[in-house]
Formats: C-alpha cells, sequence, structure tokens
C-alpha cells in the first residue's frame, strides 16, 4: 500500500517560561521525536491518556500548530516548512473532525452555509446553485435530511452536529481526516451510529484516518494499526489484534488491564501506581520509568528508542533490546 | 439482606417556560446494606436529579417533586425539616461528583474542607480530628499524607482530588456514598484505582454504594445490582451477570449491542449494531412505552400504553410489553 503521510522526527515544545530574567528557557516537550507513516485508506489509531500529546500531535501534524523540528511528508512532499499560503491546496486534502461539536460550529451560520463555507474558501464550486446541490447531496450522505440546509446548529442534538461536522469535512474532498475524539462527547448509542457513518465513508470516499481517542475499546474497533503515546513519545506501535493480544511495553499492558470490560471483575487486575509526571519536569532516561513495575538499572538512564522487535510491531522499553 | 434505602413511587418534575417537565415518572428503587447499585443511563435520562433528589439537592423551583418516598434507615426522608436532612447529608449519606474541582472550595486547604465533614456534625478537639483526617488520607491512597493535608484543591491532580471526596465519605463513616460519575473525568488508569478504591471501602466499612453512570464497563466492574434508566423511567431491574449475558429489554440490549468491545477482534467492515435514533427530549417523549420509537420489536400495544415493570424472574424486572403476558 502507498503511503499518504509519513512523519519523520516531528518535534512540538512548548514555550514555559524563563526560571528568571537571565535564566535559562524552560520548554515542554509535548510531541517529542515522532515517527510513523500513514497508508492510503487505512485507520492509524492515536491511543492514551491525558497530557501524553496525541491532540498536539494531530494538530502539529496540520500544522494547525507550527512543528519544532522535523519533517511531515504528504505524498513525497515536505510540508513541515511550507508557509500559510503554499500550505492552502494541501488544508483541502487534510481535514480535521473537533471533539465538542457544540463548540466548532458557528451559531450564527446556518448548517448549508457552515458546509459551504470550505467549497467557497477554496474555490472548488463557484456557483451558489450547484453549491447548494452539493451540500444537500453532502447531508444525505451523512445520514442527515437535504431540507436541514437551512437550520442552524441549536436545532440539532450532538449526534446531528456531529454529523454535520462531517459533512463540513467530507466537502472538501479530502484524503487525510484526523479525527481528534470524535466520539467522545457523544452518548454510546449515538457513538456508535458516528463510528459506523466514520466506517462507510471511509469506503465510500477512499479516506485515510487517524483517530484519536482515550477510548480503547472504541480505537481498537475502527483502527487497523494503533500507536500508544505517553508523554509525548510513542511507547509501543503495532496492528490492532496484535497489540491488544500480545502487548509488550509494560505501559501498555497496564492501560489494557485498566480497561473496564464486560466480562471482567476488578479484583484480578494489575493496577498502575502512581499519575503521570509533570511534562515540565520529565525523568531523564524512559519517561515511564518511575510508574514501571519491570524498570531495570539502564531505563534510569537512557531513554529508550522506538524498534521494531518483530514484524510491524515497534516498541520503545529496554526490555526489548538485544 | 436488610434494606438501607427504599425509593417508591419517585416523580421529579421541573417547570419552565413550555410547561411541565415530567422528567422522573414513578420509580422504584432499593439499597440493601453493604450492596453497590448501579444506575445507567445515557445523558437525560434522570440519572442524576434522581440521585439529588435523594438528598434535598436539587433547585426548587424549577424542580418539584410531587410524589414519591425516600425511607432511609428506617426514617421518612420526605418527613424531614430542612435542618433535620442537613445532619444526615456528609454524614449518613455522603455524595461525590464528577468533577471534583467544581465540588472542593479552592479557597480552603484540603485537610480542613474534610475535617469540616466531621466538625459540622460533633464537636471534637481539631488535633484529634486532624490526625483522623491524614489517616483517612493513607488509607484512600494519598502518598504524602500529612503534607497534603495543607495544600489547596488546585494542587491535586484530578485522581487525587476525587480520592479527598471519598476520604470526606469515609471519615464520617457514611451508611451510604452516592456516586455521581465519579470517575468519568478521569484517566482509565486513574479510573480503575478510583473504583478499586470505593469496592474496598465497601468491604472494609460496609459501606452502601449507588453509582450513577453512563459507562456499562464501570458498572459491571463493581456493581451487583443495576437499574436502567431511560427517558425518565427504569426500564429494567437486574442483576450486573444477567445484564451483560441475557440484557431482556430491548433498550439494554441496544445498550450492551452497542458498545464497542475491547475483547473482540478488530476487522475491518464490521460495524456495530448501532440503536436507531436518539434519546427524546423531555417535551417530545412517545405516548405509550418512552422506547417504541427506536424499538424494533414494536408492537400495537406499545404504542398506547406505557408497560410497568414486572417481575419475570428472580432479580430482574422489565418494563416491555414482550415479557408482560
Amino acid at each position: 500500500m502507498m503511503k499518504i503521510l509519513e512523519v519523520k522526527q516531528l518535534k512540538k515544545y512548548f514555550f514555559a517560561g524563563k526560571a528568571s530574567f537571565l535564566g535559562e528557557k524552560k520548554w515542554i516537550p509535548a510531541v517529542d521525536d515522532i515517527n510513523f507513516d500513514l497508508k492510503n485508506g487505512e485507520t492509524l489509531g492515536l491511543a492514551g491518556e491525558s497530557g501524553c500529546g496525541k491532540s498536539t500531535l494531530g494538530r502539529t501534524m496540520l500544522k494547525l500548530l507550527e512543528p519544532t523540528a522535523g519533517s511531515i511528508y504528504f505524498k513525497d512532499e515536505d510540508i513541515s516548512k511550507k508557509s500559510p499560503k503554499l500550505m492552502k491546496p494541501f488544508r483541502k486534502k487534510m481535514q480535521m473532525i473537533f471533539q465538542d461539536p457544540y463548540a466548532s460550529l458557528n451559531p450564527r451560520m446556518t448548517i448549508g452555509n457552515i458546509i459551504a463555507e470550505p467549497l467557497i474558501v477554496h474555490d472548488i464550486i463557484k456557483t451558489k446553485n450547484e453549491r447548494i446541490k452539493k451540500v444537500k447531496k453532502l447531508l444525505e450522505d451523512v445520514g442527515l435530511q437535504p431540507n436541514y440546509y437551512e437550520r442552524y446548529p441549536s436545532e440539532f442534538s450532538g449526534g446531528q452536529r456531529q454529523r454535520v461536522m462531517i459533512a463540513r469535512v467530507l466537502a472538501t474532498e479530502p484524503e487525510i481526516v484526523i479525527a481528534d475524539e470524535a466520539v467522545s462527547a457523544l452518548d454510546v448509542s449515538i457513538q456508535s451510529q458516528i463510528l459506523n457513518l466514520m466506517c462507510d465513508l471511509q469506503d465510500e470516499y477512499n479516506l485515510s484516518y487517524i483517530f484519536i481517542s482515550h477510548d480503547l475499546g472504541v480505537v481498537k474497533f475502527i483502527s487497523d494499526r494503533i500507536a500508544v503515546m505517553y508523554l509525548g513519545k510513542i511507547v509501543e506501535l503495532a496492528e490492532s489484534n496484535e497489540l491488544y493480544n500480545n502487548p509488550l511495553h509494560p505501559y501498555t499492558k497496564v492501560l489494557l488491564d485498566s480497561i473496564p470490560k464486560l466480562e471482567n471483575k476488578l479484583s484480578k487486575k494489575s493496577n498502575l501506581t502512581g499519575e503521570i509526571p509533570s511534562a515540565m519536569d520529565l525523568p531523564a532516561g524512559c519517561r515511564f520509568e518511575p510508574r514501571c513495575e519491570k524498570r531495570i538499572k539502564t531505563c534510569k538512564m537512557k531513554a529508550p528508542e522506538l524498534k521494531e522487535v518483530s514484524q510491524n510491531h515497534f516498541v520503545s522499553c529496554h526490555l526489548f533490546e538485544e | 439482606m436488610v434494606e438501607l434505602l427504599t425509593v417508591r413511587n419517585l416523580s421529579i418534575h421541573f417547570k419552565t417556560f413550555f410547561g411541565e417537565l415530567k422528567a422522573v415518572r414513578n420509580i422504584d428503587f432499593d439499597i440493601n446494606e453493604g450492596e453497590i447499585v448501579g444506575l445507567v443511563g445515557e445523558s437525560g435520562c434522570g440519572k442524576s436529579i434522581t440521585a439529588r433528589s435523594i438528598l434535598r439537592l436539587l433547585k426548587t423551583p424549577p424542580a418539584f417533586i410531587p410524589n414519591g418516598e425516600f425511607v432511609f434507615n428506617g426514617r421518612t426522608l420526605n418527613q424531614l425539616s430542612n435542618e433535620e436532612i442537613r445532619k444526615i447529608r456528609g454524614k449518613e449519606i455522603s455524595m461525590i461528583f464528577q468533577e471534583p474541582m467544581t465540588s472542593l472550595n479552592p479557597v480552603f486547604r484540603v485537610g480542613e474542607q474534610v475535617a469540616e465533614a466531621v466538625l459540622t456534625h460533633k464537636k471534637e478537639p481539631k488535633k484529634e480530628v486532624k490526625k483522623r483526617v491524614i489517616d483517612v488520607f493513607k488509607s484512600v491512597g494519598i502518598p504524602d499524607a500529612e503534607r497534603r493535608y495543607a495544600v489547596f484543591p488546585h494542587q491535586l491532580s484530578g485522581g487525587l482530588r476525587q480520592r479527598v471526596m471519598i476520604a470526606m465519605a469515609l471519615i464520617s463513616n457514611s451508611k451510604l456514598l452516592i456516586a455521581d460519575e465519579p470517575t468519568t473525568a478521569l484517566d482509565v488508569t486513574i479510573q480503575s484505582q478510583i473504583l478499586k478504591l470505593i469496592k474496598d471501602a465497601r468491604d472494609a466499612y460496609g459501606m452502601s454504594v449507588l453509582l450513577i453512570t453512563h459507562d456499562l464497563g464501570v458498572i459491571s466492574e463493581v456493581a451487583e445490582k443495576v437499574y436502567v434508566m431511560y427517558a425518565g423511567k427504569i426500564v429494567e431491574e437486574t442483576s450486573v451477570e444477567k445484564l451483560i449475558n441475557h440484557p431482556k429489554h430491548p433498550y439494554s440490549v441496544g445498550l450492551i449491542n452497542s458498545i464497542p468491545r475491547v475483547e473482540q477482534p478488530h476487522k475491518k467492515g464490521v460495524r456495530l449494531n448501532a440503536l436507531s435514533g436518539k434519546v427524546p427530549e423531555l417535551f417530545e417523549i412517545p405516548i405509550g412505552c418512552p422506547f417504541n420509537n427506536r424499538c424494533e420489536k414494536k408492537m400495537e400495544i406499545c404504542e398506547k400504553q406505557d408497560p410497568p415493570l414486572k417481575k419475570i424472574e428472580d432479580n430482574n424486572k422489565v418494563a416491555c410489553w414482550l415479557y408482560n403476558h
């Protein structure tokens, strides 16, 4: 399969002030040295707890945040250093679905105008009548009635708003869609409807998804491959079933164990102690070392690198290095 | 088993611009001593206001309770004055909320807030109370408890704040803990720590717990008995095992099926068995069974009459005409 997106040594550091006037600048490494690729028509899941950098990574990939270092290849073209003006044709090809459907739709625009806006901005359809026709088709594609065209966002429920959002994303006929917690704000019965819709649209429009979520059940359902992040780094990357059946990194193991499962009682579980350290004050070696049960001497001194241990299964842990 | 709280025929209405909204309609439920009871449902089904009504925490108006009886530990809560209810709040019945930051006062030290829960109800020497608070902090797994006594809520993480709230319930030896979405704002690894803590507290102190959540996974891990709510009604009362393996009400079935399960392998092209439609708004609840507009097994009677909650086997009651001959 063809690679549609490749990320190499991507970094995003946030400036966090100085200790004193002449003091050293402090940085928060929200995304630190990330490498992965996305294949055409594939869904890549980004999983991790809050503060692990998964949303920052999603935004940096689209250049909604300026990367600190590294490169982002969209079909062999490096977009990481392109100016906003030169980015415009790429924006059309890479779109994003946001978490909160109440915050991401302008309450003073009709649904029709919201979906038509990218068509105007990117100059895709020039006449108004054609645009209305296209918007109506999009509304139908996402499971809404075309005559909702003139209604306002306030008239819709959360699930319907998320459908509007997806229709807007599809308007520019993107190739990559980054879904940042797209179903987290929805009730379970609505969540499953939106997940099914996203799967249907992937086939219909030949989309590649990057699906960011903290819900590991949802990530597994939709993703072909999954990257688990912890404090700005990918700790493990593997195909979905392989990752869930054979997790290698100690963090992935605990994370999978902590998911509330329907046929599982609490007593059997291994529990993670402690909490995520502050990103301002990271451990010098492996970032998971203070909470890890299997730490060895090297862990405190040196940060491990992401290495392929079996086919298509990457782990960043000293336990799996020769 | 001894019944600790029984709620009979409870309705909660809201007076609004659009008229009277019947948010909760004639529900019954029981909590036995030492039992963890789950109340699940999607947003807007009335689960949170049901919980709040027990401690009279609803703002009246707009809310009012046209009918309903709460019997807690042999006392009828309805007949108590506000003064008497206040003596029960935080002492015999404690409550923890979804977002611990909004339920702790930001300008007081957390240790003092926990101590206050003791001191409002009983005069005790402050030093002794402080010692007890630190002991409870240790038992709920707050590291560095002596120092943490004197910190402010914003200095703690979400998981630690929720632990402080639980400490508050434990220190007053509450008989009932009402936990309203206690882990929804937390990460999975912290969530499983907090759930374990709630379960351990039950085992150690014999406290009963009413756990309100939308997450069936959470329910199945800690609860024993479950009430499924839909549009202001209890549609099924069952044990956790039965709910997961043999849900009866079509809504319970739909809810269980629509969850992406971690145990199932990923396969391209597979779709979830999603429920169609959405939860009705309170002013548009259909006549007859409230679920009839989304139900696949709808019959004629469903559009005319609301089915009563009826016992169909041991520990299992369902409000559905399919089981009601």
